[in-house]
């Protein structure tokens, strides 16, 4: 029905310079699969900013947590997980291709106070899992700029 | 809200006509066809760095002054007289009058007849003016005076200006409220003082003699008192609050905020309740390169309703503590330390920092969490200790949950590497020693020294049209326990192989959906596991849990979370994905996806007191995110078991939200035999009933005078049949003040306490923000924020306006 295997994405750049963090999580996987299509080279030394075509900017990186549902003995049930990123792509010139984009992700997670070790370690993947999810979404917003 | 002109006096002061020698400025053009001039408070206008904010000059630097008027004589380089229409401009400053005498060898100003000044923006009028020109130093009799920053103004019987900066008023008063129709017209707050000193340096008006009215009723009388000039951060007084609460009886708090250094400041929040006493709150942030911190603490000596000292802090705190030694670097530290005096804290200050949100955990379980981490290149270890401070409620008591005091980590990973001559693999060595202790006569299993390592090694194949992923792993786990277990042991060890190989693919089309084209995207995944049984059946258990169902657990390798228990799987599970996404922007649109696990053989490993299950097929899980209006959003998550027909767990969530100011949103929470929610919150105007759509003047602005607001979050427990959490909220903008009342209820307990006689704690809260007079911002009402999903504060912080808002 139409349907085809994903072709190369066709970035309108060939470089590029990414703000976060190296080591960062984020920062590898967003490398990692930006450079999976062969087509575009992550600058990682700052000292080579300018040989980058465009500069990738990770302005707002943020986890947030609240309380969405408590039972009637006033003990939390339900938390809710969130991620807020927020990103621009301009060139070194300074010429905004992407202006700042929100890209905001939240999931829903169970609690129970006496399985708070586990629920920790289930909130970390929870947060892995959004990351990832992230990383996906920029990396199509990326692939749709036709030109620089 | 309206900017107008100065009181009196018209603002178009038509350009005099130049005389015909003077070189004329060039007129402000009007071109046919050229965009429209729209509303500047809009922000419709664009700067341009063709008008410089700065004003030109400084110290040493001669500016050109322009003089224009109808009749023109004086002696050159002497003093010249300017009779009829008369202008003088220089820099940023214009002087209109009906005459005016410039004095060149003292450059002083004399004007006289409907004298016009404008300061970079600031606006003063009135009968006559004195000026030293380079000083700004003078007097102007009579004056009203406007100021750009916070459209505050007012009328004196005379001014003295000490420097372009500086100026005291005499017989003054001052509002931010711009002035309405009609001729009985008069501001809802107005300061009256015997004189009043702006500081626009330090942005800070100082009343001395002066009396605050609010509807004409004097509220605040005092020798000396100041306000902000700006929405800058200022030391100063926030707009107290009044609350009626059953617990507490009749409470006032009036906080106050210490603007310390850039980047640190403190808020001291003394609430005085009827029914307890004085309860001292503060809070002290900081914010510097390498560390940050938040302090939050409350003492409140001797609640007259417990007998007691009540108290809580809360002390969040991370960075980068440099050692000063090479080979060593940096050390990362996070804490975050809550404790309160008591169990029944929570119940009795229900809406104190600590309880609900990121910081304490929850009401009822404190965290207090130290770690130390260091990394160099692949290399990682961390030091922490986690203990939990628990309040007891003897109706519904908690199993506390394990202290990790200490534990300490060490990793080595590599991303993309090589290995042994093979490329691209990712590698891994987690290794792990935890002390466990918690309350053994409740948890009914010794603590433990565990230690635990596991190896990881993956070879990811990616491409864009999908990727497969190979992985092995390799758990193996010793305890040393303080007492025997059951079987007698006091020592045990385990280890755990594990096979995983995960894939993807993805397929594209173009497609239209609701008259739109969309990319559409296919994304099949399927991930199998084989990891073999191991009898975990004597094993306390210290952090593990049986994983939740969704999308991020269902492609894992193990079906418990933590490292007590590691189920032997033998199981494939696949899910299908579809996205449509924006072909112009990537973004995406909509979001479906579908997954089952598929088990081989049952699995044998379990936690304590979990029950068997012989099942070949898992739930279905079923999710779909909806975004294809800004204003409009939908996610939803449903774990559907298809032989019951019974939905395990779902999470429907929505909100609607067309403008600033409006957005209505209400979710569904419901986990089988656990819990059942309805949630709905809103921030809406009430003027919308009545026709009245008010302005879109952006974020933080409101959307005019004269509108009310309603808000709210009402959650409904349905195995209670009860509202469990409520908070509905009513804000009136008067346009410069601002009235609140909030009506919270919280839920305390299911059984009805001695003393209120109830189950639940209700306050109403009552403030008046008076705008431009208290500091705009860190609103002491923050449960709006916190509970209210995408609340908006009325006023925020904004820009400083440009001085070119008011120029003539």
């Amino acid at each position: 029905c139409g349907f085809a295997l994903r072709q190369a994405p066709n970035y309108a750049f060939k470089t590029l310079f990414n703000t976060a963090a190296e080591g960062s999580t984020l920062g590898t996987e967003f490398n990692r699969n930006l450079e999976a299509g062969g087509t575009v080279k992550v600058i990682r030394d700052p000292r080579l900013i300018d040989q980058a075509d465009v500069i990738f900017d990770v302005l707002v990186d943020q986890r947030e947590k609240t309380v969405v549902g408590v039972n009637a003995s006033g003990q939390v049930r339900e938390f809710q997980l969130r991620t807020r990123f927020n990103f621009q792509l301009r060139t070194l010139a300074g010429k905004r291709l992407i202006p700042p984009t929100e890209i905001l992700i939240q999931r829903d997670i169970s609690f129970n106070e006496s399985a708070v070790l586990a629920k920790e370690t289930e909130e970390q993947l929870l947060y892995r899992d959004m990351q990832s999810d992230i990383v996906q979404q920029v990396l199509r917003r990326l692939a749709a700029l036709k030109e620089l | 809200c309206t900017v107008l002109g100065l009181g009196h006096g018209s603002i178009a002061h038509a350009q005099a006509p130049a005389a015909s020698q003077d070189p004329a400025p060039p007129p402000a053009t009007s071109v046919p066809g050229a965009i429209p001039r729209r509303d500047a408070l809009a922000g419709q206008l664009k700067s341009t760095s063709m008008l410089a904010e700065q004003p030109p000059g400084g110290p040493g630097i001669e500016l050109p002054t322009f003089i224009y008027g109808d009749r023109l004589s004086g002696r050159p380089e002497l003093e010249t007289v300017i009779d009829g229409n008369a202008e003088l401009r220089r820099g940023g400053s214009s002087i209109r009058a009906d005459w005016l005498q410039w004095d060149q060898p003292s450059d002083v100003v004399k004007a006289r007849g409907n004298v016009r000044v404008n300061s970079a923006g600031n606006l003063y009028n009135g009968p006559e003016l004195e000026i030293k020109l380079d000083t700004f130093e003078g007097f102007f009799t009579r004056p009203d005076y406007r100021f750009l920053q916070n459209s505050g103004y007012g009328v004196a019987r005379r001014v003295d200006f000490i420097d372009d900066k500086r100026l005291v008023a005499y017989d003054a008063n001052f509002t931010t409220c711009q002035r309405g129709e009609g001729p009985s017209w008069m501001p809802a707050w107005i300061v009256n003082a015997s004189s009043i000193k702006f500081d626009k340096e330090a942005d800070v008006g100082e009343a001395s003699g002066g009396v605050l009215r609010f509807m004409s009723v004097p509220i605040l009388a005092a020798p000396t008192f100041t306000f902000p000039l700006s929405d800058k951060r200022k030391s100063g007084l926030l707009p107290p609050t009044v609350g009626l609460s059953s617990v507490n009886g009749t409470s006032l708090t009036v906080p106050y905020y210490f603007d310390i250094a850039p980047q640190r400041d403190a808020t001291f929040s003394p609430t005085i309740m009827s029914k307890r006493g004085v309860d001292l709150a503060g809070e002290f942030r900081y914010l510097e390169r390498n560390y940050r911190g938040e302090l939050r603490a409350s003492l409140l000596p001797n609640d007259s309703l417990r007998d007691k000292t009540r108290w809580s802090y809360n002390y969040l705190s991370s960075g980068v503590f440099n050692t000063g030694l090479s080979a060593v670097g940096g050390l990362g530290f996070i804490l975050n330390l809550n404790r309160v005096s008591d169990d029944n804290y929570w119940r009795d200050f229900p809406s104190t920092v600590l309880s609900g949100g990121t910081n304490g955990l929850s009401q009822r379980l404190l965290a207090n969490d130290a770690s130390v981490s260091w990394g160099r290149e692949y290399f990682s270890t961390t030091v922490r200790a986690l203990k939990h401070q628990t309040l007891q409620d003897v109706n519904s008591p908690i199993v506390p949950p394990y202290d990790r005091f200490p534990q300490l980590t060490a990793i080595y990973k590599r991303i993309n590497a090589p290995l042994a001559g093979i490329g691209g693999l990712d590698y891994s060595i987690n290794t792990d020693y935890t002390r466990f202790e918690s309350d053994r006569l409740l948890t009914r299993q010794p603590n433990a020294h565990r230690t635990f390592a596991l190896a990881q090694i993956s070879r990811p194949w990616i491409r864009p049209a999908g990727y497969i992923s190979p992985k092995l792993m390799l758990n193996s786990t010793a305890y040393q326990f303080d007492g025997p277990l059951i079987n007698g042991a006091r020592s045990a060890s385990r280890t755990v192989p594990t096979f995983s190989l995960d894939s993807g693919l993805v397929f594209e089309r173009n497609a239209s959906f609701f008259g739109q084209a969309f990319t559409q995207t296919l994304e099949p995944r399927a991930f199998y596991v084989n990891t073999p049984y191991r009898n975990q059946a004597a094993l306390p258990n210290y952090d593990s849990g049986l994983n939740a169902f969704n999308f991020a657990t269902l492609f894992t390798e193990n079906e418990f979370v933590g490292n007590d228990r590691i189920s032997d799987s033998n199981v494939l599970t696949t899910g299908l994905t579809s996205r449509l996404l924006d072909p112009d922007t990537g973004a995406e649109s909509l979001r479906v996806g579908i997954a089952q696990r598929v088990r081989f053989k049952d699995r044998q490993v379990r936690l304590p007191g979990e029950v068997p299950v012989s099942e070949r097929l898992s739930d279905l899980l079923f999710g779909a995110t909806v975004n294809l209006t800004p204003a409009w959003s939908l996610d939803t998550t449903v774990q559907y078991n298809p032989k019951t027909n019974i939905s395990e767990r779902a999470t429907v969530g929505g909100r609607y939200s067309p403008s600033n100011y409006r957005v209505v949103s209400a979710a569904y929470r419901h986990q089988r035999n656990v819990s059942e929610q309805y949630e709905v919150g809103w921030q809406w105007p009430i003027n919308d009933l009545w026709g009245d759509q008010g302005k879109d003047l952006g974020a933080g602005r409101g959307q005019g005078p004269g509108r009310l607001y309603s808000v709210g979050r009402l959650n409904y427990s349905v195995p209670d049949k009860k509202l469990v959490d409520v908070v509905v909220g009513l804000e009136y903008d008067g346009c410069c003040w601002i009235a609140r009342v909030v009506l919270e209820r919280t839920q305390l307990g299911t059984i009805a306490r001695a003393g209120t006689g109830s189950s639940n704690s209700t306050r109403i809260l009552f403030q008046l923000e008076f705008v431009g007079f208290s500091r705009i911002g860190n609103n002491p009402l923050k449960t709006l924020k916190a509970n209210i999903p995408r609340y908006q504060y009325l006023r925020e912080q904004s820009t400083t306006p440009s001085r070119f808002t008011n120029y003539d």
